[in-house]
């Protein structure tokens, strides 16, 4: 069994077993996330029976969960667990690794095209002096050996222009072969988390047990706010992440947003308890206004009121497909700030006299530490250790992965009401 | 072809200013007789194959502003019937669905759709200088073929799509569709990628530079990009003087990261006369001597290839690519506040392209207008475009059709 986790192990095991290996698997994978250093765990050795089925019931348990944010960290330790392994193979444990893979994917009759990529790179990984040379020190930017793929097959390396493209194949050299086996895994765990069916296990007293004991000890906490009215959002902003400040100021001072921004915003609204008709009203109020400096917008309230109230009504769920529109996190408002717009985040997109205003009682060591983030690109930590600027540094590894600005302004409330107490 | 009433209706108004009141007239007439119905129908019969034509959507917008989704048509003739009865005053195509769209609605699902690019010159207001807004002219027009070519060159050769239609968009910039139909079925996640990897300006009005290219060797693309931008560099910074008043200079300036050069640019370039021209060589003799002698320059290695990229390369709407179903404005419908026909032009010859040459339904309609015997020539040349794009595609889906079936015979 190779830790790539192709084919779940055939058996059956005692519940209670089940169990013990499920937590062991938990709680390995939350030291994994602090980057503790690996200890051993009996029921985590890579390649074991216990842990093909510690993987295999996780994600079952994380697809029952119906909650994003589990299954979230599911899948980002397990991508950071898989890494770990990998580049701690020897060449010889490289070898074997990639020669079960092929064993495996040569089990099943059709695979999808991505598996096909991972078997190519297999082929490559398994001959003794490829292995001996992706083992030894090996630089990113190496280009000794190369494997062809279609373009479709290495999505994130074209995005990032890290491939040469011809005629719609990309050559992909060894110094990203880590890379992209570790995208490979990604996109078969994504692929298991989301196509998965497994609605027959749900009347599975076994699972659905171990489901509950789980949903106890994560209970990811769903804040409830507190109803916001249009007349307040001037008081609420004093607790708003820097890109909605600055879109709610943009707002105040042109009266206008681009669309994508005003999207953002009114969803971040909603999500901060702004009922529909506060909404409504907290528009009206800004377009019913002339439009301040260029803008390109040329619409009113007035002229246009059937289809902004359309547009907030669909958000709310109201109207068309009728899906409730969750608010965005941190990871879009970074990746779409590419065309000429006046929002995206201010850690990543705004140069450092644009982005002072914004950081508001931020004293000047505090500035400093954020810039360096800023300056290795970990522009959501920036945020949040802004957000915690002047309060007692709490554990904040629950909310580090997934961050929105929807979290930043329960934080900020709750920081608060307990500096009130 | 020309109808002269079409003046005579409404004398007063002045030459070259025309009533979008009159479109309610035109359009039934421009679209039954100088509209492609056919060659639009075997356009979108085949992007939308193997579902039938009647499952792709289109959508108008009526006189009054009044829009209507998920319409389709399944020939020629329904389509003629849609036009005439509805008379649409835009026309925008949307994607091929599992089912008749007015069937499905909001629970349809999208199967396919052209994969397709949006260059609108509103986006270049930040480098443009001739115009803002919704104004366009000659010199601006030429961050269009820049954008044009360099976008082509890289469907074709870096993706290798082949069936790639250019359209001007009927006021200020220009649409692409790529009807191959391995683009035609590109994922959102694979449109994203494309999207990322045609676009190298990032960052919004809040940040000064807005390219970053690293300090390791350039992508081919971005090196083909840049020999393509060169062609026209010098002729952009004689017509657009990029850095002829202090405030555009100082813009340039905030884009040089390294404290100590850009003051010594500064210093030079301020003492000299205002040519753009003239101040960029200066800038580059400065520059590459200043890297010459500091010795680690890797930060500011391609500055010179990033400050071009950010005053020339193309800037995508990136949101209408990604996007899986936006509608976008179909090719020879007629832009409402313009009257300029959507024409099919070669990226070839879009250096040779003037705005006023551009077929206007006015123009067209009214054989005693000026323009009309060149806008007649010049509508012409633009459907014969769109033909030889529509007959290469209907050869290479013939092709790929017979592909899957001997596929499935081997099976
Ligand atoms: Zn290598
Ligand atoms: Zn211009």
């Amino acid at each position: 069994m190779s830790f790539f986790y192709l084919n779940p192990v055939k058996g059956d095991l005692p519940a209670h077993l089940l169990e013990v290996i499920l937590f062991n698997r938990l709680g390995y994978l939350n030291t994994v996330f602090s980057s503790e250093p690996p200890v051993y765990n009996e029921y985590v050795v890579e390649g074991s029976i216990y842990d093909n089925v510690g993987h295999f019931i996780l994600c079952i348990i994380s697809i029952l969960s119906e909650n994003p944010e589990f299954s979230e960290y599911i899948l980002r330790t397990e991508l950071k667990l898989f890494k770990r392994r990998l580049t701690s193979l020897s060449a010889y444990e490289m070898r074997s690794f990639s020669k079960k893979l092929l064993r495996s994917i040569k089990k099943h009759e059709s695979v999808p095209a991505f598996i096909e990529a991972l078997q190519v790179l297999c082929q490559h990984l398994m001959l003794k002096e490829v292995a001996q040379h992706m083992c030894a020190t090996h630089r990113y930017d190496c280009v000794k050996h190369n494997i062809r793929v279609h373009f479709k097959q290495c999505l994130h390396l074209v995005a990032k222009r890290q491939v040469e493209i011809t005629n719609g194949v990309a050559v992909i050299p060894c110094g990203k072969w880590y890379q992209y086996l570790i995208s490979l895994f990604r996109q078969n765990l994504v692929n298991r988390i989301n196509k998965t069916d497994l609605a027959p296990l749900k009347s599975d007293s076994r699972i659905m047990e171990l489901l509950y004991k789980i949903r106890k000890q994560y209970t990811f906490s769903k804040q409830m706010s507190n109803k916001l009215l249009s007349k307040d959002v001037d008081s609420a902003s004093l607790h708003f992440p820097p890109c909605m400040l600055n879109l709610h100021q943009n707002l105040r001072r042109r009266h206008r947003l681009s669309h994508t921004q005003r999207f953002h915003y009114s969803l971040f609204l909603k999500d901060i308890g702004m009922p529909i008709e506060e909404s409504i009203e907290f528009w009206r109020s800004e377009y019913r206004l002339h439009p301040n400096g260029h803008h390109s917008c040329c619409h009113n309230w007035e002229k246009d009121e059937k289809k902004y109230i359309y547009g907030i009504r669909h958000m709310y769920g109201l109207e068309g497909c009728k899906r409730n529109y969750p608010s965005v996190n941190c990871q879009v408002i970074q990746s779409i700030d590419n065309s000429n717009s006046e929002g995206g985040c201010p850690f990543k997109s705004f140069d450092y006299d644009k982005m002072v205003p914004l950081l508001k009682n931020c004293s000047q060591p505090v500035l400093s530490q954020i810039n360096e983030l800023k300056s290795k690109g970990l522009y959501t930590n920036a945020c949040m250790l802004f957000m915690q600027n002047g309060f007692t540094k709490e554990n904040c590894d629950n909310c580090s992965f997934n961050f929105t600005p929807v979290k930043f302004y329960n934080m900020s409330i709750s920081k608060s009401k307990d500096a009130k107490l | 072809m020309g109808l002269g009433w079409a003046r005579q209706q409404n004398a007063s108004r002045q030459v070259g200013h025309y009533d979008e009141n009159m479109l309610p007239e035109m359009l039934p007439i421009y679209y039954t007789r100088l509209f492609p119905q056919n060659i639009f129908c075997r356009w979108l019969t085949c992007g939308s194959s193997p579902q039938p034509l009647s499952n792709r959507e289109l959508s108008f917008t009526l006189a009054d502003d009044v829009y209507l989704r998920y319409l389709s048509f399944s020939d020629q003739k329904e389509l003629q019937t849609l036009l005439q009865k509805k008379c649409p005053h835009k026309l925008d195509i949307g994607a091929v669905y599992n089912t008749k769209p007015s069937v499905g609605r909001h629970d349809a699902v999208v199967l396919s759709r052209e994969l397709v690019f949006d260059i609108d010159l509103t986006d270049y207001d930040e480098v443009r200088t001739c115009c803002q807004e919704a104004k366009v002219c000659a010199k601006c027009w030429t961050f269009m073929v820049i954008a044009c070519e360099i976008i082509d060159k890289t469907l074709k050769e870096d993706f290798g799509f082949q069936s790639i239609l250019w359209v001007f968009s009927g006021r200020r910039g220009i649409h692409c569709w790529v009807s191959d139909y391995e683009a035609r079925t590109l994922d959102s996640p694979g449109r994203g990628a494309v999207a990322d990897y045609l676009c190298l300006i990032m960052g919004g009005d809040n940040q000064n530079k807005k390219v970053h290219l690293g300090g390791d060797n350039l992508h081919t693309s971005i090196r083909r990009a840049l020999s393509i931008i060169d062609k026209y560099f010098d002729k952009l910074l004689e017509e657009q003087e990029f850095f002829s008043t202090s405030d555009r200079l100082e813009k340039m300036l905030k884009m040089i990261p390294d404290e100590t050069l850009r003051s010594q640019v500064q210093k030079a370039l301020e003492g000299m006369p205002d040519s753009s021209s003239e101040r960029w060589k200066k800038f580059i003799s400065i520059y590459e001597n200043y890297c010459r002698e500091a010795g680690n320059s890797r930060k500011i290695r391609y500055l010179a290839e990033e400050i071009k990229i950010q005053y020339c390369y193309p800037r995508l709407d990136v949101n209408v690519t990604k996007g899986f179903n936006h509608l976008l404005k179909s090719p020879f419908s007629i832009h409402p506040k313009t009257g300029k026909v959507s024409v099919v032009f070669k990226p070839s010859n879009a250096k040779n392209m003037k705005l006023d040459e551009i077929p206007s339904i006015y123009s067209l309609l009214d054989d005693s207008a000026p323009d009309n015997a060149l806008h007649e020539t010049n509508m012409k040349a633009a459907v014969k475009n769109f033909q030889e794009v529509v007959f290469s595609l209907e050869k290479a889906e013939a092709i790929r059709r017979k592909q899957d079936g001997n596929m499935s015979l081997d099976f």
